[in-house]
């Protein structure tokens, strides 16, 4: 709506700048084109001239003869009336018959303000009497009472202003009036349209002028959200369909686990036999741990797993999944050092506490698949700017720099939307990012100061 | 602690699947638990709770003909006693309902079978205490019973805080017990603010049960993290 808003402010302003505009147009054109016919002033001025033109000379008057040239070819005839006597002393030869050869009062001023017998009559005043100069019927058009209230002069300006602003409002409105039907089909159209990327269901009526634009609207809006309602039914099947084969896989799991267990504690066989009922017993449980991972990602990218985040304390959880891996280091195989400043114990952030200790637990599990003979282990809890980091490294096999970047980023096959055999990290490591992830955070991959591999999990800090 | 009395409890096994029945009842066996009872089905397993009176019953939650969380409603109709879920079923929303139905542990499969016999045996301490329940460390002896500890000739009593961290790790015994969860079982509250309190208290407790408190052998600090409590016969 707030664009439809935009929308009328600069078509009024655009409207308003059109009448300026015309109208100056207008004022110019007009001048231009009045400049070379309004020759209002001519036929005065040319009395002026022709009257100094005249000469005195002993046998009467005598005109100037470029003067009298110009006159006749106008067909301007000239007849000039002596003061005392009020008779003509001197005409032109193209004289009209009807034109009298002596004038009172009366017909003087007449002929000064208009007419004389139609021709339209201009004066040039002399000392010894007055020259008029007759032009040819229909040729000019004269005011006969020309007199304006000095008042309405003076408030010409603001007259013509008043004049104008009420043309541009009449203008606007005849604008609304014929646009109140577009206006009224625009406003919901636009609502629709704007509602649209943001994934509501849009039902614009289709009616006015706009109708049509506003069914392709609906069925766009339709068509969107069969799409999405098409593609959650196939992301909730396959998240269904991998915790369903996941649930499958954990009862056999249980049998292998469970044996392979009790074989490699069972005195009675040999040790070759314990060892190979060891390897079974690691494969089973590399088995769970991937299954387990499997469903957990699943449902965090299908979106099947609901976030419990709350604003809690984040060193318990990290504490707990490190003391639980070290209650399973019975050998000692993983000596763990535990870094954090004393006021990390203060630090609070929103999170889901199972899922942040889960995180932290699939990277130790990583060191240990990682470096199955045992390497240093190092937890820390940071703060950087904004975030809280959880620091998981070791001074194991460690990566190379560019075997970390291609870690970071290449796309897992649960990601990726074509398998190319690359080289990808495993499904622990993409339940640590998506975890992280959800809680509007990151991971980081890099290389240890212990030497061997570095993982982060950083964490939006509550100020 | 001496456990001997808990193998005397009745345990009652429920899974529809033959082959899992066989391994856990193996594993519990093994263990020293000797009065099981087998049922496959939520009609197998009322029957059998009626007749066998069990102590204790180990459910799994997906059955033929009904669900371990109303097999466990129905088994409570009857009678109280600790049950653990077994479960092939691992999201949390299974597990916060089988919680939520009282029941006292959940362990996802697959499991170790070591994993299975341990929480067992706490559930089975915990519903069943002994008459004289005691702790024997490197330097003295923990009667729960009277919260008290006995070095040679010496009682100490101990203070209803010392006897609740005392308890939480022993319940642990050999196990890291982070500091939080101490806190937990001490002020049942966040662990915030409590750190200097709790070591406050484990000084006390070491006055108590070590020999040379400034060089603990029973009580060990695991630095940043917790204790742990290591008892008779367990080592650093």
């Amino acid at each position: 709506m707030k664009n439809l808003l935009r929308l009328i402010r600069r078509f009024a302003g655009l409207l308003m700048l059109s009448v300026l505009l015309l109208l100056a147009v207008n004022v110019v054109v007009l001048w231009k084109f009045t400049e070379k016919s309004m020759t209002n002033g001519a036929p005065y001025t040319m009395a002026g001239e022709a009257a100094r033109a005249l000469r005195r000379e002993a046998d009467g008057y005598a005109m100037d003869t470029e003067i009298e040239k110009e006159l006749e070819s106008q067909d301007i005839w000239a007849v000039f009336v002596e003061e005392e006597s009020r008779e003509v002393v001197w005409e032109t030869e193209n004289v009209p018959a009807d034109i009298p050869h002596s004038y009172t009062l009366s017909e003087v001023s007449w002929l000064t303000r208009g007419y004389l017998n139609d021709y339209p009559t201009y004066t040039g005043e002399r000392e010894d009497g007055l020259l008029i100069l007759g032009y040819p019927k229909d040729s000019f058009w004269k005011h006969m009472y020309p007199s304006y209230d000095y008042d309405s002069i003076i408030s010409l300006p603001r007259t013509a202003l008043a004049v104008l602003a009420v043309n541009v409002a009449v203008l606007f409105f005849i604008y609304l009036a014929a646009n109140r039907k577009m206006m009224a089909s625009l406003g919901p159209l636009a609502e629709g349209i704007q509602r649209l990327p943001r994934g509501e269901p849009v039902h614009v009526q289709p009616r006015g002028l706009l109708g049509e634009l506003a069914e392709s609207v609906n069925t766009t809006s339709e068509v969107l959200e069969t799409q999405r309602r098409q593609l959650r039914r196939k992301e909730k099947a396959r998240g269904e369909w991998i915790a369903g084969v996941s649930h499958d896989i954990r009862t056999p799991l249980t049998m292998i686990i469970g044996y392979a267990d009790q074989l490699q504690e069972n005195p009675a066989l040999s040790e070759k036999e314990r060892k190979k009922a060891g390897a079974i017993l690691h494969q089973g449980q590399r088995i769970r741990d991937l299954v387990s991972d499997l469903n957990l990602v699943s449902r965090l990218e299908y979106q099947m797993q609901p976030l419990k985040k709350k604003e809690e304390y984040l060193v318990p959880a990290v504490r707990q999944a490190v003391a639980d891996f070290l209650n399973l280091d019975v050998e000692g195989r993983y000596p763990l050092e535990w870094n954090a400043p004393e006021e990390a114990s203060g630090w609070r952030a929103e999170i889901d506490a199972p899922l942040i200790q889960r995180a932290v637990g699939n990277l130790l599990q990583n060191v240990r698949n990682h470096n199955e003979e045992g390497c240093a282990v190092r937890v820390s809890l940071l703060r950087e700017s904004m975030s809280l980091v959880i620091r998981v490294e070791d001074g194991g096999k460690g990566m190379s720099p560019e075997e970390t970047e291609a870690l970071e980023k290449t796309p897992h096959y649960m990601q990726a939307e074509e398998a190319d055999g690359t080289l990808r990290h495993g499904l622990g490591l993409l339940t640590v990012r998506q975890t992280a992830r959800a809680h509007g955070g990151e991971l980081r991959l890099g290389k240890s100061s212990l030497g061997g591999f570095r993982a982060d999990i950083l964490l939006p800090a509550l100020s | 602690m001496d456990m001997s009395y808990l193998r005397e409890k009745r345990i009652l096994l429920v899974d529809d699947e033959n082959e899992i029945l066989d391994m856990v009842e193996m594993i519990l066996k093994e263990a020293g638990f000797c009065f099981i009872c087998r049922a496959s089905s939520v009609k197998e397993a009322l029957e059998a709770a009626e007749e066998f009176r069990p102590d204790f019953a180990v459910l799994d939650v997906m059955l033929p003909d009904g669900d371990g969380f109303g097999l466990l409603e129905r088994l409570r109709e009857k009678a109280e006693y600790p049950v653990l879920f077994l479960t092939a079923r691992g999201e949390d929303e299974d597990k916060f309902r089988g919680f939520g139905l009282g029941a006292d542990d959940y362990m996802v499969k697959p499991f170790l079978p070591k994993e299975l016999v341990f929480r067992v045996q706490a559930i089975l301490r915990r519903a069943y205490k002994e008459e004289n329940p005691k702790l024997r460390l490197a330097d003295c002896e923990v009667d729960f019973s009277r919260a008290e500890v006995c070095r040679g000739k010496e009682i100490l009593p101990l203070t209803a805080k010392e006897y609740a961290i005392l308890q939480a790790l022993a319940r642990n015994a050999g196990r890291i017990v982070t500091i939080d969860a101490l806190c937990q079982a001490a002020w049942g509250d966040n662990p915030y603010g409590y750190e200097n309190s709790l070591m406050a208290h484990i000084r006390r407790i070491r006055e108590k049960i070590e020999k040379d408190p400034s060089r603990p052998v029973s009580l060990i600090t695991v630095k940043g993290l917790g204790y742990r409590l290591l008892t008779e016969g367990r080592t650093k």
